[in-house]
Formats: structure tokens, C-alpha cells, sequence
């Protein structure tokens, strides 16, 4: 069997995973870890079921997620038009350049005092300080695309004289996406951050931020494991479905042909 | 060492007037909120003057820097360190041995993809609020960055250098020292720079939820003590803390990898 | 303990080019990537001081067996024995000088700190390190370049640091894969003449690989012909055209004509026994 085949892999990586579960297993079992009360695989998984049959769960799962999508959303809306635009003149690009990099610099998780006093302890909340986050990575990336954006293939769309819609659509659409999907993909991993520790900084009800720290308060190390367990599960969807949107969408550009 | 060209007088004076541009839009927005703010009644947004008399007088002349930032700034970068040492460690075991990263990316795959701030509750369960907790937060989370990125670094060694290791010999610390490490170090370094904002956004939370001390807790304190002055003097200092350490930041990459720009310098000059 | 193999060429009035002893001994030597048969049966001894090069079309196995004289790659057959010890790991007497300069020195460290490198590893001393890279620099005719980084080397001077490298290493034999294919042709002759100095002056032992059939019959005391699918020994040229040598004169010889057009007609003609016609050889 050559060393590289898919059967091999798999075989590997369900030995390998096997061997963590099974360590995570015998360690729950520890005096170090009873004491704490941590719980092992089957605890979690069991607490996990419990929960997965209760209302409190799902909107806490629905409530971060809707957070973490309006404040992508927001901050694509935002970032990308505003970025295009700075990107295409040199004086805008330099005019702005300290205060951009200023301004991300700051930890948006300290906002979320500020945000809090402004917003509440809402769902507002936790989407303004998300999108307070994640624009700048769109942003940045936005503002080299409009600066490298080909104009070779521009000239070579009007001289077919494309209707503008054309132009738009099968031009600068798909070069402008290849430039700022790096920056896409950064702000929605670092979003779901941002959107769960601005839940657990504000308490807000009804997410996933407020659950974990309800099971941490309540002392239910199950639950809270299985919450993690939850949270992780969502940050794996998210860089899955950002994946297979890539596959589908930039299939064609040679830095990513090939998966 | 390739020594920088001097620059002829028309050179230089370009460079004031980017200078310039770059200055003019910060210092005139700045003067906007200044003047805008300045009979602002608004509870949540002081005026601007306030705001800096507070600064100077809470963190200048009353010790604050001592009190909060000092702290703030050992920790962070005891965590990155920490990080940095285990994320290039296993990073280079996982780059070099290829099966052993195959088997391993799942479960890698999942730690590293659990949102940070998921593991506040858990971290404070088992270690308590105190520094113990802060330190594994940030050191554990800002892994993930670094290590990754490592592994991709150690696996794009030029297969050619793997054959000169292995015929002339070397030891393996040699090989690490001056071949893989070397290599990756570009890689190396962008996953550092992620992960240097992982591990600043880390201890801020971690500050806010843990025992008293730095600036995240300061500034969360502030919000619940309603001390809104204080609170916006707290988010302006970590402001201009996480700025100088970006700027330090860039300083040591661009030292770390001299040879790497003058290399890049030298071939888009056209030999090569 | 080296069973004499019965040479496949008689020697024929030809002054003798070294010592007798042999330094380095191929026996059976085979290779096969997975149902592939690379090369088989490769049998030569290689004697003290002697220079040899092996020639064959391109693909034909040529890295692939000096990577098993190196001790980089392990055989599937068959084994390669240096200085009485059979080769199963690279051999601190040998050194390898790759082909790609570029890759094959590090751009992080000096022309010195790269030749150093393996005698660091090795734990010389400071003062010992960098006497060696100091000679082998002057062997390779290299000086004032210590502390320049590759990349700001030409090409030609990339694979003087390379061979300096190898040189400083003090191995009693030097393994080349077409050393010369990526340099021009003025540079060329330059660096074939410096190997043929360095050989005459260190009295050091040199197997070279090569494509190119000229610069075989030019630089070897014998010239070991690969060809065919898989590739076997057709032939050990000798070569008897003196111990000095130089561009002009000894191309210009009729016996370097006749031998150049020998190795050449070994290459291209087909097997007698099986396997695929070698393709046109010689063609790069």
C-alpha cells in the first residue's frame, strides 16, 4: 500500500484521533482531573445530547451565529466599497494610511466597555463590536485590490465594449474577490472570536458567550465542555463552507488552482 | 551587506511631501474632534480636552504605566514567548515528519478552530482567575498561528538543501539552527504577526475577567464603576500600547529577515 | 578486503592514471522505483586519484545512481563499498557538489558560513574552520568573496563556493552531478579546468556525472557509459590523453575526436538484449 493513498491517511488520522480521545479519556479519570472535575469524552457527549434537546441551546447557537453573520455582513458592506475606493487613488491610500493603522491596532475587545455603555448588554452590541473587528482585514485587503487591480484586463473589456453590467460582473467582480478573500477569510475566523468574547464580556442572553459562562458560574463542567465542543464545531462549518465557497468561486485563479 | 543607495536631494523631498500626506488627514481629524467634542454634554463621549487631561494625569504623572501597563506588557510577552517557543518547536517536529502531521490534522484542525474565547470559562474553572490562567489563555491560544504556519515553512524546504543536510552530515541542532528554521523563518514570521494580535486581543480578555491588574481590567473596571473618562483614557493608552508594539514588531521582523529582503532587494534589481 | 571485478576494457599502453588501489567499488548495483527498473547491474571500481565520469542520456538514472553512491539513496540491489565500508548513510569521506547552485547553498549565510557549515556541525574549531574555507577558497580561486552572500554571487561563482565546500570537507572522494549544466559555456570551461587543477593539485578522487560528452572525454581518466531502459554499464572508456590537459590543445588532439565519437556511438545505439532503444543521446 503506497504511503500516500487516501485509505492509508484516513487510517492514520482515525488511529490518531482515537489515540487523543483516548487520552482525553484517561486523563478525566486522573485524581488530578477528578478533582477539578473535569469531564472525559463520554461526559461531554452526553451533556451535549442533554443540551442539543433544549430550547436554551439552539438560541444561544442561533443568536451567535446571526450575530456573527450581520457583523461580517456589516463590515463586507462597509469595508470593501470604502477600501475599492481609497485603494484607487495614491493620495487617499496615503492620506489614510496612519489612521488605518492606528485604529486596527486597537483590541476591539476593549470596545466592548464603550459598547456597552452605548448599546447595552444586546445583540446590537455584540454585532457592533464585531464589525468593528473584522473590517479591518476586508478593509486592507480591499484597498489592495482597487491598487492592483489589472487595468490591462479592464482595457481589454471595453475595447470589446462589454456592457457595463458585463464589465462588472465577469471583470472586476472575480479580480476583486481573488484579492480580498485572503482578508475574508481572516475577519471570519477572528469574528466568531470577537462575537463570542464580546458575548461573555457583556453577558448577553440568548448566545453561546452567556451559556459558557452560565455552566462556568453554575459549576457544570459537562455542559461548559460541551458548549466548547459547540463553539467548535461552528468555527470548523465556517472554515469548511468559506473552503468550498473558495472551490467554487475561485477555482480559476492560479495562486489556489488545486485546492 | 548590500549598503542602501544614498538618496539624491529630489529623493528626499519626495519623502517629506508623502510624509506629509500621511500627516495631514490624522493631525486634521484630530483637531476636528477636538473642537467638535469640546462642548460636548454627551455622557458617553467627553469632550476630547477632558479626556487627555485625564490621560496625563492617570497614567503620566500618577503611576499609571507602572500600575497597569508594565504588567499588561510582561504578560503579553511572556504568553507570545511562550507561544512562539512551543508553536516553532512542534511546528518544525510536525513540518519535518510528514506522517506524523497527516495523522495529526485532525485533531489539530479542531483545536484550532475553537473561537479563543470559548476556553475563558473553562480556564477560569480550572485555573482560577489569578496569573496562571492569563498566562496559559494567551501562550495557548497564540499557539495556533505560529505553529502552522511553522509546519508549512519547514515543509517548503527546498528539497536540495535536504540532500546537502544529509550528505554533509549535519547534526541535527544544526540542521534546525541553520537550515529549516532559516527557511521558514519568513513563514515563521507572518504566523508570529497573527499571532501577536491573537495574543494582544487574548489579554485583553483575559485581563477583564481575571484578578485586578492591567489595562483590560482597568478599563473594564472604569465602564462598571461608570468612571466614563477614565474608561475612554484606558481605551486611547491600549490604543497607543498596541500601535508602539506593532512598530516594534515590524523593527524585528525586518531585522530577523535582513537577508530575506536584501535577497528579494537584489533580484527584482535585475541580476539574477 | 575488495574482490577485484575483471575490468571490462583492457587497458591498453596507457600510463597508469593512479594508484591501484581501488577507493570505491560498485557491485551489482541496482535501483527500482517500485515496479520501475531504473538501473541494474552496475558494476565499476573506481581507483585512488582517478577521475571518472559517467555519461548517459538524460533520465537515464544518473542522479539517482549517485545519490546511491552518496549514501543518500539505499539500492534495491547490489551495494556501493568506499574505503572497505559498505555505504548505507553518507560517508564522512565523501562529499557531494550539486547541480543547482542556487539551492544547494544557503541564502541566509555567507559564502563562508556556508562552506563552514559542515565542519561546525562536525564541531571543528573556530580557528580550524576558517583556515580550511580560507585555503579552499584560494584552491577554487575565489578570494575577497567571504562575506558575500550567494545571491550576490554570479553563477560561475556559486559553484566555485559549492565545490570550495566540498573541498574544505577534506573528503578522498568527490561526488559532482553536472556541476556544469547550468552555466554558460565560457564559464564552463573555466570551472572544467579549476576541477582538473583542483584534482592534480589535492591528488583527491572525482567521479563527475554529466550529459554532455565532450566535457567526459575531456576531464576523465575513464568515461562509464549508461544507457538503455533500465540502464546498464555498455562501456568503461579509457582515456588516454596525459595527465595535462588544457581547452585548446586536447580538443584538438585526433585521439579526443576518436573517443568523443566513441562514447557517443555507445549511446546511441541500441541494446542488444531487450528493453526500449536508448533515446537520441546526447540531446539535452
Amino acid at each position: 500500500m503506497r504511503l500516500d493513498s487516501a485509505p492509508w491517511t484516513l487510517t492514520l488520522q482515525v488511529a490518531a484521533t482515537g489515540l487523543a480521545l483516548a487520552a482525553w479519556f484517561l486523563f478525566a479519570r486522573t485524581g488530578l482531573a477528578d478533582k477539578a472535575d473535569m469531564p472525559g469524552p463520554v461526559e461531554t457527549l452526553s451533556a451535549l445530547w442533554e443540551l442539543w434537546k433544549t430550547a436554551g441551546y439552539w438560541q444561544a447557537v442561533g443568536g451567535t451565529v446571526r450575530a456573527w453573520a450581520l457583523g461580517l455582513l456589516l463590515s463586507i458592506a462597509i469595508g470593501v466599497p470604502v477600501g475599492l475606493l481609497i485603494g484607487r487613488s495614491r493620495r487617499s491610500f496615503e492620506s489614510t494610511r496612519f489612521m488605518i493603522d492606528f485604529l486596527r491596532t486597537i483590541p476591539s475587545l476593549a470596545l466592548v466597555p464603550l459598547a456597552l455603555l452605548l448599546f447595552g448588554q444586546s445583540l446590537t452590541m455584540v454585532i457592533v463590536v464585531c464589525c468593528l473587528a473584522t473590517v479591518w482585514p476586508l478593509l486592507i485587503q480591499s484597498i489592495y485590490a482597487g491598487q492592483h487591480a489589472d487595468h490591462y484586463l479592464h482595457t481589454v473589456a471595453r475595447s470589446f465594449r462589454l456592457s457595463r453590467w458585463h464589465r462588472i460582473a465577469y471583470v472586476l467582480a472575480p479580480e476583486a474577490l481573488a484579492f480580498i478573500w485572503p482578508g475574508l477569510r481572516i475577519a471570519a475566523t477572528a469574528s466568531l472570536l470577537v462575537t463570542i468574547g464580546a458575548e461573555l464580556v457583556g453577558a448577553v442572553r440568548g448566545t453561546l458567550g452567556f451559556n459558557l459562562l452560565e455552566a462556568q458560574a453554575f459549576n457544570q463542567p459537562a455542559f461548559l465542555f460541551a458548549y466548547v465542543l459547540t463553539s467548535c464545531a461552528l468555527g470548523l462549518m465556517i472554515n469548511g463552507g468559506l473552503l468550498l465557497l473558495q472551490r467554487r468561486l475561485l477555482w480559476w485563479h492560479p495562486a489556489w488552482r488545486g485546492g | 551587506m548590500t549598503a542602501r543607495p544614498t538618496q539624491p536631494a529630489g529623493q528626499s523631498r519626495t519623502r517629506m511631501v508623502g510624509l506629509l500626506w500621511q500627516a495631514w488627514l490624522p493631525l486634521a481629524a484630530a483637531v476636528a474632534i477636538w473642537f467638535w467634542s469640546s462642548g460636548s454634554q454627551s455622557y458617553f463621549f467627553p469632550p476630547l480636552s477632558r479626556v487627555l487631561e485625564e490621560t496625563w494625569r492617570i497614567w503620566f504623572a500618577g503611576g499609571g504605566i507602572l500600575r497597569d501597563i508594565v504588567p499588561s506588557f510582561v504578560r503579553l510577552i511572556t504568553g507570545f514567548a511562550l507561544a512562539l517557543v512551543l508553536g516553532v518547536a512542534l511546528g518544525t517536529i510536525l513540518g519535518i515528519n510528514r506522517t506524523l502531521e497527516v495523522a495529526m490534522r485532525p485533531v489539530t484542525e479542531a483545536l484550532r478552530a475553537i473561537p479563543g474565547a470559548a476556553l475563558l470559562p473553562i480556564a477560569m474553572m480550572f485555573l482560577a482567575s489569578g496569573e496562571t490562567m492569563k498566562l496559559s489563555m494567551i501562550a495557548f491560544i497564540s499557539t495556533w498561528p505560529i505553529l502552522l504556519n511553522t509546519i508549512e515553512g519547514v515543509r517548503s524546504v527546498d528539497p536540495t538543501l535536504r540532500l546537502v543536510m544529509a550528505s554533509f552530515r549535519l547534526s541535527p541542532w544544526y540542521r534546525f539552527r541553520y537550515v529549516f528554521l532559516p527557511a521558514a523563518a519568513p513563514q515563521i514570521m507572518a504566523g508570529a504577526r497573527i499571532s501577536f494580535a491573537v495574543s494582544v486581543a487574548v489579554m485583553v480578555i483575559v485581563e477583564m475577567f481575571g484578578t485586578p491588574g492591567g489595562m483590560g481590567y482597568f478599563i473594564r473596571h472604569a465602564q462598571q464603576t461608570f468612571q466614563v473618562v477614565p474608561m475612554w483614557t484606558g481605551i486611547l493608552m491600549l490604543g497607543l500600547f498596541g500601535y508602539a508594539l506593532n512598530v516594534l514588531f515590524r523593527l524585528i521582523e525586518r531585522r530577523v529577515l535582513r537577508w530575506h529582503y536584501a535577497m528579494a532587494a537584489h533580484s527584482e534589481g535585475g541580476n539574477q | 578486503m575488495i574482490a577485484s571485478v575483471r575490468p571490462r576494457h583492457a587497458v591498453s599502453g596507457s600510463e597508469p592514471a593512479s594508484d591501484a588501489s581501488p577507493i570505491l567499488a560498485i557491485r551489482n548495483l541496482s535501483f527500482s522505483y517500485g515496479a520501475v527498473r531504473i538501473f541494474e547491474e552496475l558494476d565499476c571500481e573506481v581507483r585512488q586519484g582517478e577521475f571518472l565520469c559517467v555519461v548517459g542520456p538524460s533520465g537515464v538514472g544518473k542522479t539517482t545512481l549517485l545519490q546511491c553512491l552518496a549514501g543518500l539513496r539505499l539500492p534495491t540491489k547490489g551495494g556501493v563499498v568506499l574505503k572497505g565500508n559498505l555505504v548505507t548513510a553518507p560517508p564522512a569521506e565523501l562529499a557531494v557538489v550539486f547541480q543547482d547552485y542556487s539551492r544547494s547553498l544557503m541564502p541566509w549565510l555567507t559564502a563562508e558560513e556556508n562552506i563552514t557549515l559542515p565542519l561546525r556541525s562536525a564541531r571543528l574549531s573556530r580557528a580550524e574552520c576558517h583556515q580550511r574555507a580560507r585555503k579552499a577558497l584560494e584552491e577554487v580561486g575565489l578570494v575577497g568573496v567571504e562575506g558575500k552572500y550567494p545571491w550576490q554571487l554570479s553563477g560561475g561563482m556559486q559553484q566555485r563556493v559549492a565545490i570550495a565546500r566540498a573541498l574544505a570537507y577534506q573528503p578522498s572522494i568527490i561526488i559532482m552531478d553536472e556541476p556544469f549544466a547550468s552555466v554558460d559555456a565560457q564559464t564552463r570551461s573555466d570551472l572544467e579546468d579549476l576541477v582538473l587543477n583542483v584534482r592534480q593539485h589535492l591528488g583527491i578522487t572525482i567521479v563527475l556525472v554529466t550529459h554532455d560528452i565532450d566535457e567526459a572525454v575531456y576531464l576523465s581518466d575513464r568515461v562509464l557509459v549508461l544507457s538503455g531502459r533500465p540502464a546498464k554499464v555498455l562501456d568503461i572508456v579509457d582515456v588516454n590523453l596525459g595527465r595535462q590537459r588544457d581547452q585548446i590543445g586536447t580538443k584538438s588532439l585526433p585521439e579526443f575526436a576518436e573517443l568523443r565519437s566513441r562514447v557517443y556511438r555507445l549511446i546511441r545505439r541500441k541494446p542488444s538484449h531487450g528493453g526500449v532503444p536508448a533515446d537520441d543521446g546526447g540531446e539535452r
